[in-house]
């Protein structure tokens, strides 16, 4: 369970992100949607200890410790990036690697003296990360260089690669931006699968059908405040999001 | 084929009983050992002290080349700094061979090399980029005032003499023939070395923090250890290599380490290609050798060297490794 209590970020005298509070429990996919600049990456930044933020997240109840990314992939915070971030001249097979959390033997003793044990743990390693990319669909790409990917295809690897590091929840930002409308189903199925293997994830994302179909709830933010939250009929419907979207109407 | 479809999986290596990770069965030591071997009938044939002195100073670079590629290759730090651990290398070789003998010197070498290496490292540890170059730079300024005026330590202005030769079992490499062959097997153990970095964890999470820092240590890499690893190894290689060429030349003075030679490294590593450790090898034959055969133009041999620089520059993006690369862009436009 992600909990996230009056969080902020300030960049200079604008408030990015003004006492944003929300949870996403065990389990569960939380839409997070708003207009640009409203700060929908920033708290996906804060989350992963990528800029400083002021406020409490609690990850199963563990305080979080705020501005380093260390803690956040300690307590179990993955995510993925508007544009992919993969790392282009490694495999897919050693994006997926560089999560795992056992790193015993990865230093210079397991590359050097220590080698009998380190390539033990490197095939059992190596194995887990081959089902990881069977998982996602991307078992036949295994050997190939990452950076030679489709765009699609670098999302689903960036997935595939937060799922290596054991999530307790994963914050996808807009997930869908840039892709077809047959690579968005194939994702969306994919999201739908994670989930229904009980990963819990905050999703941000424009296309609506795409989150009205993966989340339950939505969280709406405008300005780095939080505006409305609940399902998406009642979302939609609320008169300060249709403003936020589409302009406050002119009184004439 | 939807992206949820489980593929049964297992791996065919597994199944065929050679579980080595695919990423370790890169960089084969195999090549090494020929490649270097093919090297070693050079003499053979061309024996000339001449030559074979040049070659041994190509050797030496490219020793330190590769600890380059380690450095700026593989995790992609921007340091000026390895003309400056070639040079402590030498030094502490030169001081400590003098009273020890050679075997305790090359130690001695490589063991300082890396501790200075990993307290500039500790000490700038939250420099980057431009930062910490001008910081690898001053590094490489105070080094040579050090190599100059400390005196007790090296001598006066610098200049020692280094009567050290390798001896194995009372065996001397007293002549350059004898060098060449010990320089060969030093450049062995480097590549060995690096082939075993190559062949584990320690690459992917070294490339991951040059390519994205930020996401590297989102993703739980120790980005900061990586770096202080690779970094202090590299230079120490630096150091080693410093102390083969203190041993080889016989006499050393501060102005082989100045900033020139950092620079010249650079070249080496970039022109040789950032890809693998052979560039490194190849880009130190090319810096060495070239301005060599190039006397003939007395005057002009600077230009033409710069010249032909640039050209292979424009020419080969990738280095001198990357001509396969090159050559199949070029027949497939054809």
């Amino acid at each position: 369970m992600l909990e996230i209590t009056d969080l902020s970020v300030s960049f200079g005298g604008v408030r990015a992100l003004d006492n944003v509070s929300l949870t996403v429990a065990d389990g569960q996919t939380v839409g997070l949607i708003g207009p640009n600049g409203s700060g929908k990456t920033t708290l996906v930044n804060a989350l992963t200890g990528m800029v400083a933020a002021n406020g409490s997240v609690r990850v199963d109840g563990v305080k979080l410790r705020l501005g380093a990314p260390g803690p956040s992939y300690q307590r179990g915070i993955l995510r993925t990036y508007q544009t992919p971030r993969i790392f282009a001249d490694l495999t897919c097979l050693e994006n997926v690697l560089l999560a795992m959390r056992d790193r015993r033997g990865n230093g210079l003793i397991g590359a050097t003296l220590g080698r009998r044990s380190m390539l033990r743990r490197e095939r059992s390693r190596w194995t887990r990360g081959t089902d990881l990319l069977a998982r996602v669909g991307l078992r036949e790409l295994a050997e190939k260089t990452a950076g030679d990917l489709a765009y699609g295809r670098q999302r689903v690897l960036e997935l595939g690669r937060a799922l290596a590091a054991e999530p307790s929840v994963i914050l996808l930002d807009e997930p869908a931006a840039g892709l077809n409308q047959a690579e968005t189903d194939e994702l969306a199925d994919l999201i739908a699968s994670i989930h229904d293997d009980g990963v819990s994830m905050l999703v941000i994302e424009h296309k609506i059908d795409f989150v009205t179909r993966l989340c339950p709830t939505m969280v709406v933010l405008e300005l780095g405040r939080k505006i409305a939250e609940g399902p998406p009929i009642d979302v939609f419907a609320d008169r300060r999001v249709m403003n936020a979207y589409l302009g406050t109407p002119s009184d004439a | 084929m939807p992206a949820t479809e489980i593929v049964p999986t297992t791996p065919e290596s597994a199944r065929s009983g050679s579980a080595v990770p695919p990423a370790h069965r890169r960089h084969q030591l195999r090549t090494v050992v020929l490649v270097v071997a093919a090297l070693g009938l050079i003499p053979l044939r061309y024996g000339g002290d001449y030559d074979l002195s040049i070659a041994n100073l190509t050797i030496s670079y490219a020793i330190a080349a590769i600890g380059f590629y380690l450095v700026f290759g593989l995790s992609g730090q921007f340091a000026f700094s390895h003309a400056a651990f070639f040079g402590i290398g030498a030094y502490t070789f030169a001081w400590a061979a003098h009273s020890r003998g050679f075997w305790i010197g090359l130690v001695a070498a490589v063991i300082a090399t890396a501790l200075v290496a990993l307290a500039f490292a500790w000490l700038v540890r939250r420099a980057s980029h431009f930062y910490f170059a001008i910081a690898t730079l001053g590094l490489s300024e105070i080094a040579l005032i050090i190599f100059r005026e400390w005196t007790s330590f090296t001598a006066i202005g610098g200049e020692v003499a280094v009567p050290n030769d390798p001896t194995v079992d009372g065996f001397r490499f007293d002549s350059e023939f004898r060098m060449f062959w010990f320089l060969l097997g030093a450049l062995v153990v480097t590549m060995v070395i690096v082939v075993l970095i190559e062949r584990s964890p320690l690459r992917r999470e070294s490339i991951a923090m040059r390519d994205h820092p930020e996401v590297a240590a989102s993703l739980g890499v120790p980005i900061q250890r990586v770096r202080f690893v690779m970094f202090t190894l590299g230079s120490a290689i630096a150091g080693f290599a410093g102390a083969l060429f203190a041993s080889d030349q016989g006499f050393i003075s501060p102005t082989s380490f100045g900033v020139g030679l950092g620079i010249n490294i650079f070249l080496m590593v970039i022109l040789g290609g950032l890809t693998n450790m052979w560039g490194a090898v190849i880009g130190a034959t090319f810096v060495v050798l070239l301005p060599e055969r190039l006397r003939s133009f007395a005057e002009y041999r600077e230009l033409i060297f710069a010249l032909l620089l640039v050209a292979t520059i424009l020419a080969l993006p990738e280095g001198i490794t990357g001509l396969r690369q090159a050559w199949r862009r070029i027949t497939r436009r054809a």
